[in-house]
């Protein structure tokens, strides 16, 4: 199954509107094989959050497929979804997004909370193991407002892991935080990906945090424009790549099935 | 999930605290309300019943064809004249015995007491009124009139040719006990008794016209010949009557049975508007609560829009959404609703310590009614329950990606 990679899309197409049709995304067809860590990159308005919700099953494409270890997520309910994401997935949103009614702790547990009742010992005890690793031990107890913006997103990261997710979606997760916080979570993020050898798609503005990645993939205007395999071509030439103006993936937009492209 | 969304739903309601607690005192104000008032118009009309058939026979047998003509004590409107017309030749139970046993051995019969019945004159001297005779077994009959707690004068026997008179009667013809008096009957015959006490039935009319003898002397007056004119009867539960009565009739086909609803229309017709009355109170703070509940809840669902959208992005069901806010209303109508049968039990014993200490101006005391009571909660309860459907639908609607996209 995962011959074909973790994550697959097939010509996903996302329209917005229907009165005025806007397209967002055109025919994105990709791969992620399991264990990879992918950032996307690209212009403001291109279309990455918009994929990676598609991807994340917060969203649904107007047309094409998301096949998640070989489960097409069209097959899936509303409710299946949501308990996918549950099950499978660890978000990273660019604003924190935790839940202020609760301390740090339980937000930590709150995607266990979802899936199954109260907490076992050794769960929270996973809990509190997710903290400490992100450094945040002494602020178990403590409300969420009381902590700052570069330890509220890494309480986010300690929730992601909560489940063992096979797949982190992170958007811009240092998009809010100052340029130092910003890059001890990514440091936090990159420990935990060797650690655990986890699948990660990262959207990010930033190109040197782009290029620690196994691979980067530039969005433009909705189409895939540039792949690059930083490790294995070296940063030096990824960067000229991702530099120059021209795309290196004209053949994987133009489109497969003409009749999806109107 | 249910455990998940209790638990959410707690944090919800603890987080937004005074919203809370005020739609909490909301409630406890409207059901407390509810619970002291149902209480209330239940004791009044406990208590108007009981003025009305607690010393009336609640049911009474009668030959077929007998006009009824008992009066009950509290009846303010006595039509004397359909007192004076004579028990008709065959308006009579014969074989009274029989029947009588018969209904001492029913469930749910206080008492039957045989009562021979019929107009007459009583003179003494030179003073002469007309009377009801009632012709009675002073030990069943005084199990509904009270006979022995209500003598005024006298001692309360009627044995041999002892009679008790109403003390307005008792007035009007200047009678003392141990005073002889003259009873004619229409059909002729007359007897001489003595006085051997007074009553006061706690009505004028009554008082100024009932006179109790024996049965036997009565009989003797009306020529019954060991025939009684009908059998009384209190019920244990006077709104059985009916019930009971329908009972009775088909083990006594040949008698008609009255109850006292029959005989008094006009009270029960305007004890069912009251209770319709406070019905509809109810009802209406029961929708100014769900109202309340719901509009806390709608604006609670906008409030947390971004908790929402987190916990749907991370997974949380619609199913499980929707569930937080039914809790939601379930535990703020739980909450008020208990509170304000706490708070009613208290008013309803403010009432009974008033009440007590009025001494006898309020003329009843209410007492808890815990049927009304779970009712109001329960139903309290589903009502907030309902009120929370709503709000539960909108936070159902709500996409993760508006939240997140939006920040
Ligand atoms: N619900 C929507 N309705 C209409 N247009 C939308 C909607 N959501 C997004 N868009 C549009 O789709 C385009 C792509 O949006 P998207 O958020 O995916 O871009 P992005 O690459 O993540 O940009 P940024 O780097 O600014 O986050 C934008 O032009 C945006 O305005
Ligand atoms: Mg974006």
């Amino acid at each position: 199954m995962d011959d074909n990679g973790l994550v697959v899309t097939q010509n996903v197409n996302k329209i917005y509107g229907t009165a005025v049709r806007y397209q967002v995304l055109f025919n994105i067809t990709l791969t992620v094989p399991r264990g990879q860590f992918l950032a996307l990159i690209g212009p403001s308005g291109s279309g990455k959050t918009t994929l990676l919700n598609i991807i994340g099953a917060l969203d649904r494409p107007t047309s094409g497929a998301v096949f998640i270890q070989g489960q097409n997520l069209n097959d899936l309910s509303e409710e299946d979804l949501a308990r996918f994401r549950n099950k499978f997935l660890g978000f990273i949103f660019q604003f924190h997004y935790l839940l202020p009614e609760f301390n740090a702790l339980e937000n930590v547990l709150i995607p266990y909370w979802i899936a199954s009742g109260r907490p076992k010992g050794e769960i929270v005890d996973r809990a509190m193991y997710l903290l400490e690793r992100v450094g945040l031990k002494e602020a178990a107890k403590k409300r969420i407002n009381l902590l700052s913006g570069g330890q509220q997103q890494r309480v986010a990261i300690a929730r992601a892991l909560m489940n063992f997710p096979q797949l982190i979606l992170a958007d811009e997760p240092t998009g809010a935080l100052d340029t130092k916080t910003g890059e001890q979570v990514l440091e936090l993020l990159a420990e935990i990906r060797h650690e655990s050898n986890m699948t990660m798609i990262m959207v990010t503005h930033n190109r040197d945090v782009a290029l620690q990645a196994d691979r980067v993939i530039e969005l433009i205007d909705g189409k895939l424009c540039k792949e690059v395999y930083p490790r294995v071509i070296g940063i030096k030439e990824a960067t000229e790549i991702l530099e120059s103006h021209a795309c290196n993936l004209e053949d994987i937009n133009t489109p497969r099935t003409p009749l999806q492209e109107e | 999930m249910f455990r998940f969304a209790l638990r959410i739903a707690w944090r919800f309601l603890k987080s937004s605290r005074s919203q809370t607690l005020l739609i909490v005192l909301g409630i406890t104000a409207g059901v407390s309300i509810q619970i002291f008032l149902s209480s209330l118009i239940s004791g009044l009309q406990a208590n108007l019943i009981q003025q009305t058939v607690g010393d009336a026979p609640h049911i009474i047998i009668a030959p077929e064809d007998r006009t009824p003509t008992s009066v009950t004590p509290s009846s303010k409107t006595v039509v004397v004249s359909a007192l004076a017309s004579p028990v008709k030749e065959e308006a009579k139970i014969l074989a009274w015995q029989q029947i009588h046993g018969l209904l001492l051995n029913q469930p749910n019969l206080r008492v039957a007491s045989p009562l021979v019945e019929g107009s007459g004159s009583v003179r003494k001297g030179e003073l002469t009124r007309s009377v009801v005779l009632k012709g009675i077994l002073l030990e069943y009959a005084d199990q509904i009139y009270e006979l022995r707690e209500r003598t005024t004068q006298g001692i309360p026997q009627i044995g041999g040719n002892g009679v008790l008179v109403g003390v307005e009667l008792a007035q009007d013809l200047r009678l003392r006990t141990g005073d002889l008096l003259l009873i004619t009957t229409p059909g002729g015959k007359d007897g001489t008794f003595i006085v051997n006490g007074t009553f006061d039935l706690g009505n004028k009319t009554i008082n100024a016209s009932w006179v109790f003898l024996d049965l036997i002397p009565a009989q003797n007056l009306f020529g019954l010949e060991g025939a009684i004119s009908a059998i009384e009867i209190q019920i244990d539960q006077v709104f059985q009557s009916e019930y009971i009565a329908q009972n009775l009739k088909r083990i006594l086909p040949q008698y008609t049975i009255e109850t006292w609803q029959t005989r008094n229309r006009q009270l029960l017709s305007a004890l069912r508007s009251q209770s319709l009355s406070s019905f509809m109170i109810q009802f209406f703070v029961l929708v100014a609560i769900t109202l309340g509940i719901a509009s806390v809840l709608v604006v609670s669902v906008t409030q947390k829009i971004r908790e929402i959208g987190i916990l749907k992005a991370i997974g949380t069901t619609n199913t499980g959404i929707s569930l937080v806010f039914l809790i939601q209303g379930m535990i703020l109508g739980l909450f008020g609703s208990s509170l304000g049968a706490l708070f009613g039990f208290f008013l309803i014993r403010l009432f009974q310590e008033a009440a007590r200490a009025s001494g006898g101006a309020i003329p009843f005391s209410i007492t808890l009614n815990t049927r009304a009571l779970v009712t109001i909660v329960v139903v309290s309860t589903l009502a907030s329950l309902l009120a929370a459907i709503s709000p539960a639908r909108q936070a159902k609607k709500l996409t993760p990606i508006e939240v997140i996209r939006n920040g």
